[in-house]
């Protein structure tokens, strides 16, 4: 599987990747653990996330996995795949299908990824341009509820004390999912484009003013103790918003959220293959097929809200020694290898 | 692919229904819910129209039960369709209802995903019944009159412009009172109308209400300001009297809070509207009638705020700065007690700007 | 066999015999200066008047002594075989065998009734040009060179189907078009395996990416100065003898959606109608799905005062409301189709009475809701705004899928079918090329014109491959 990615496709698949699933699901437990301070806390937070994708970028090449550390790989991103999937079904299942089988809509879900990933290679990478003209839609009409904003709801700051702080970067943790998969792209990307400097630092500036924007969207919307009632913020900001034309924003919204986390697992599970098929020769039509069944059939063992949670609070571990452990340890083993 | 095309074809036909379908003929959608009784013994009231024969008529639904979703289930038994909440315009909640925890009653229409988040709010004296089948005629929609109600009275600046949303907000809000609209049924006309604005403090309804020349002041206070604001005075200078209408164009607040104090500081520019005394031209008569406006204004506001104090209702939301700013003032203890004790003062300069339809 | 022995009456015989003593064939012997000659053709494809006055000029020719008599304009002299002489007494043109010196003059006359160069009923245009293609090549391709005097036009011929003997032509600009290209269509050509060739859609099928696809992969058009902007845009186009359709290719998904009038009208409102026939495509394809969705799932969006109407519409209707649509576009579907059978004025009289009479009876009747009927008409008109003839009939197939998936998960189904669509749009290839260009793979200097018309034409060429920076196809895996 070989193929070539411009600048702008890599950086799109990176966002979509990062923002998929987590943008709805990560400003309430944020906000509970820090609260007026989420904002300054998710500030500090995303300098993180800069001197992450900075060390990434000069050392990018070094990243050269075994089969070892692949496995690991594909073992983390199956995690991440089951636990998204769970979330969404579960999310549906609250705002839209009460009633419908659990396991029709994964299948329908997971149907989505297995077709896209059976197309050609180009096909996955460019499936997240049918988002661009929603994205800009979708931040109107969150703009749309700026009279009902409480600016004083940022304040008072600094209030906070270690072990909130703890929690709350913990909590927003979950937004950095996703960026290892830097790693294994960066290299596919077009020599003659740059991509250190000003590119990485717009990328940096937009994964930023992304959540960071939907982090002041619900401080400012919603007072401390009703977000800690309110699963998914960003929706009930939709839904109070009357248009015209039609009410409740919030359902067309949400089968939004439900394509973008669609395509985002595609994108996972395209990596995974992908991964998987550096190491081993052919099947890759097998493979995908096999890892998609297994894709259906993991979800349908997590199905209380209780067990999607536990997944979730592990994830944030897992990730964070995929992201900064397992890179730190492999890209000095092959530094000293080329010494 | 084709194959599939049909086989999905065959079992749309056979299958009576998806899991989650809902047809639209076979729900009644729910306009107006009048909510009243205690906690544990609820009784709702649902209005909604009835689609017979091409034509609508209305129709009300009393059921009663421990919580809203059973006196809806309740309702139900006496309804042909399902009854659906889901595009609920108007919610009314008797006076002694909302004297206790008002959260209570609204978790089921706030918390429930299919449902509407715009609709209007009020309070209402006495009991329910007479609202949802007024002596008046008042046409046959009865929730879309309390809808028209609202709206218009919003436009007016006769009361805050409050959904369900920002009522469940502002109920778990820690720096502002909450404040409904409140409905009346006049005695002469037996129609329901705005009489003002009900006070809440600390999620419970304190039993007292502003009318509805307060209200107007209120929502200045809060400098949310309707399409049109009005104030009407009887304008005496030296002997000379005349009936005087302004209206407000804009407004401007500062506020200076202190440890112990709240100065505030507000500034209102008005258009003159009705004024037979006229000879607005003179600037001697600008000035006087801004010094008697200012003078009443401030007079007026100071009530409003005491008035406030004494319901122990923060809805200005003088909390809001104050504990954003002011940590000392606001952990001095429960603000609505602080509140209640602070001493606020009032200062109010008008100023004309416009002469309006005169001169 | 063919030797002085054999006297002309028995070659006579011979050449009666192999087209079954046909009643048109003319075979006739007649005197030459240096011996006997026969001359044979068929008088339905050639004017007999003609071949005297073409005859006398080659008899003087030969009788002057030019050594190269034989040859002029239209006729050329070849020794003589059997296989020559019936094909070019099949083709229609006259053959005299000499059977003196085993020599055959052929002379290309045939006759052919055409049509004149009318503009194609399905393709009118308001301003521009109102020619269109006829069913004969030669007349089609002078139509094309009228408009391109260049060197660089070059026709390619090819003969396909033994039974039908149908010419195939390709024609490209060979300094624009693609080499590659090119060749990927002369191998598919050549590729095809049949013996009878009739029709340009039959060798659109041989020729398409995935013939499954329920998009076009070929622009099919009647159209020549369409054709020509086509060719300058390094496109190719292909026609099959005897029919008026070009198939041009590569083309892209938005080229359907572009009209030769837009380029006549002027910038604002050329680009004003484009925009206007995108948004019909996502009318056509999901309102129905969209209504069937609202109404069977998703009630609460409508505002309160439009959902009165709604439901007073709905409220009394026995069937789901994917019964009602399908009830309905079928029976649209059947207007169209026997419409257009029809000769005009009975077809416009079934067009009154179904649309208009059976419309309002079907709602009075209570079969179908009057919202239904509004948005199965929109949709239809929507569906006809696109300029090209498959396209339109994709769209109209594509939108059952939709409106089936919304029937049964709302939107989820509306949004998992668009999915669905775009992934698949962005598999579909035409000869190779990408089909979904100027949106994947992104290219933003052409993205503009799909939605505007730019005020001057500038040539493009077609988007090559689906990898970003690879040269050739790359991504095909």
């Amino acid at each position: 599987m070989t193929f070539k990615l411009s600048r702008n496709q890599f950086f799109l698949f990176l966002f979509i990747a990062q923002t998929g699933t987590v943008f709805l699901s990560f400003q309430t437990p944020l906000v509970s653990a820090t609260g007026p301070d989420a904002w300054l806390v998710f500030s500090g937070v995303g300098i993180f996330h800069y001197i992450l994708l900075l060390l990434y970028e000069r050392n990018y090449e070094y990243f050269k996995p075994g089969p070892f550390v692949s496995w690991m790989y594909k073992g983390y991103w199956l995690l991440i795949i089951v636990s998204f999937i769970s979330y969404i079904d579960y999310t549906l299942a609250v705002w839209a299908f009460p009633e419908t089988p659990q396991i029709i809509v994964i299948s329908i879900m997971v149907g989505i990824s297995l077709y896209a990933n059976l197309s050609r290679a180009e096909t996955v990478i460019n499936l997240s341009v049918i988002l661009l003209p929603l994205i800009p839609i979708f931040y109107i009409i969150l703009f749309l509820a700026w009279p009902d904003f409480v600016w004083t709801n940022l304040f008072p700051i600094a209030k906070i004390d270690g072990s909130d702080l703890l929690k709350g970067i913990i909590a927003s943790q979950f937004t950095f999912i996703g960026i290892e998969l830097f790693l294994f792209f960066r290299k596919h990307v077009d020599s003659k484009q740059k991509v250190s400097g000003i590119p990485l630092f717009i990328y940096q500036m937009l994964w930023m003013f992304f959540f960071l924007s939907s982090v002041l969207f619900s401080l400012l919307f919603f007072s401390l103790e009703e977000l800690k009632m309110i699963p998914e913020p960003i929706m009930y900001i939709l839904k109070s918003q009357a248009v015209a034309l039609v009410e409740r924003l919030d359902l067309f919204f949400i089968f939004l959220w439900m394509m973008w986390s669609v395509i985002t697992i595609s994108l996972f599970a395209f990596t995974t293959i992908y991964v998987h098929q550096l190491h081993a020769k052919g099947h890759r039509k097998r493979n995908t097929i096999i890892f998609h069944i297994l894709l259906v059939i993991f979800p349908l063992f997590l199905r209380s809200k209780e067990h999607v949670d536990m997944i979730q609070n592990s994830l944030v571990y897992f990730h964070l020694f995929f992201v900064i452990v397992v890179p730190t340890v492999v890209i000095l083993m092959n530094r000293r290898k080329k010494k | 692919m084709k194959r599939s095309v049909a086989i999905l074809l065959v079992c749309s036909l056979l299958l009576g229904g998806c899991w989650d379908e809902k047809q639209y003929k076979d729900v009644t959608v729910v306009s107006l819910v009048g909510i009243e009784g205690q906690l544990g013994d609820i009784k709702a009231q649902f209005a909604f129209p009835i689609f017979e024969d091409g034509s609508i008529s209305y129709s009300t639904s009393l059921g009663s039960g421990t919580t809203l979703r059973e006196a809806r289930n309740d309702a139900n038994h006496r309804t042909k369709e399902g009854l659906d909440i889901a595009s609920l315009q108007v919610v009314l909640i008797s006076e002694e209802t909302a004297k206790s925890d008002l959260y209570n009653y609204l978790d089921m229409l706030y918390r429930d995903p299919r449902n509407r988040l715009g609709a209007h709010m009020a309070i209402v004296q006495g009991e329910l019944a007479p609202y949802f089948k007024p002596s008046a005629d008042v046409g046959n929609d009865i929730s879309s009159h309390y809808t028209e109600l609202i709206d218009t009275a919003i436009k007016y600046t006769f009361i805050p412009d409050i959904n369900l949303q920002k009522t469940c907000s502002t109920l778990f809000a820690k720096d502002l009172s909450l404040s409904l609209p409140y409905i009346k049924i006049d005695k002469e006309s037996g129609i329901p109308e705005i009489a003002g604005t009900a006070l809440f403090s600390e999620k419970k309804f304190t039993g007292k209400t502003l009318d509805k020349k307060e209200s107007i002041i209120f929502n200045l206070l809060r400098t949310k300001q309707g399409r049109y604001t009005r104030f009407s005075y009887m304008w005496k200078s030296g002997g000379k009297v005349s009936p005087l209408t302004v209206e407000v164009n804009s407004i401007h607040k500062d506020w200076d809070i202190s440890n112990n104090k709240i100065n505030t500081f507000y500034k209102l520019k008005f258009s003159v509207e009705e004024f037979p005394h006229d000879s607005l031209d003179e600037k001697k008569t600008v000035k006087e009638v801004e010094d008697f406006l200012s003078k009443e204004l401030t007079k007026d506001f100071t009530k409003v705020i005491h008035k406030l104090q004494d319901a122990k209702s923060d809805a200005v939301g003088f909390g809001r700065p104050v504990r954003a700013f002011h940590p000392a003032l606001w952990e001095k203890g429960d603000w609505t007690d602080t509140f209640s004790e602070l001493d606020i003062n009032v200062e109010v300069k008008a100023e004309i700007t416009r002469n309006g339809i005169l001169n | 066999m063919m030797d002085d022995a054999v006297s002309t009456d028995s070659l006579i015989l011979y050449i009666k015999k192999t087209f079954h003593n046909s009643s048109d064939l003319f075979v006739e012997e007649m005197e030459w200066q240096n011996g006997p000659a026969v001359v044979c053709y068929f008088t339905t494809m050639t004017e007999g008047a003609e071949v005297n006055l073409q005859l006398e000029l080659i008899r003087k020719r030969a009788a002057d002594g030019l050594t190269d008599w034989g040859r002029t304009a239209i006729s050329s002299v070849h020794a003589f075989s059997i296989s020559v002489l019936t094909e070019s007494i099949s083709i229609g043109f006259v053959a005299v065998i000499f059977p003196e010196s085993n020599l055959l003059l052929q002379i290309m006359m045939p006759k052919f009734v055409l049509r004149s160069p009318n503009e194609p009923e399905n393709e009118h245009v308001i301003r521009g040009p109102h020619e269109g293609f006829v069913e004969g090549f030669d007349a089609n391709m002078s139509l094309i060179r009228k408009r391109l005097a260049i060197p660089n036009l070059v026709v390619q011929t090819l003969r396909l189907g033994n039974d039908t003997q149908t010419l195939v032509n390709y024609i490209y600009i060979e300094s624009i078009a693609d080499e590659d290209v090119v060749a990927n269509v002369k191998r598919r050509l050549e590729s095809i395996k049949s013996n009878k060739v009739i029709s340009a859609g039959q060798v659109e099928d041989y020729l398409e990416d995935s013939v499954w696809s329920p998009f076009p992969q070929f622009l099919n058009t009647e159209r020549p100065d369409r054709v020509v902007a086509n060719l300058l845009e390094g496109k190719i186009a292909i026609f099959t003898n005897n029919s008026p359709t070009a198939l041009i290719a590569p083309v892209n998904f938005f080229s359907f959606y572009e009209s030769p009038d837009d380029y006549n009208a002027r910038v604002l409102v050329g680009s004003f109608y484009r925009i206007l026939r995108i948004l019909s495509f996502m009318t056509a394809i999901f309102l129905p799905a969209f209504y069937i969705a609202v109404v069977g799932f998703h009630s609460e969006i409508l505002p309160i005062e439009l959902s009165k109407q709604v439901k007073l519409g709905v409220n009394e209707i026995p069937y789901r409301p994917i019964f009602e649509a399908l009830l309905l576009e079928l029976f649209i579907e059947l207007i169209r189709e026997s419409a257009i059978r029809l000769p005009t004025p009975i077809g416009q009289t079934v067009g009154i009475v179904g649309g208009l009479v059976i419309g309002n009876a079907i709602v009075d009747a209570g079969l179908v809701s009057n919202f239904m009927v509004i948005v199965v008409a929109m949709t239809a008109i929507s569906s006809f705004v696109i300029p090209s003839w498959e396209m339109n009939m994709t769209i109209r197939i594509i939108r059952f899928p939709f409106m089936l998936a919304a029937s049964m998960f709302g939107f989820f189904g509306i949004a998992i079918g668009t999915l669905v669509l775009f992934i698949h749009l962005m598999n579909v290839s035409s000869l190779k090329q990408p089909y979904f260009t100027p949106i994947v793979p992104f290219d933003p200097a052409k993205f503009k014109d799909v939605f505007f018309r730019s005020p001057y034409v500038r040539l493009k060429k077609q988007q090559k491959t689906f990898t970003h920076g690879a040269d050739k196809e790359g991504g095909d895996h």
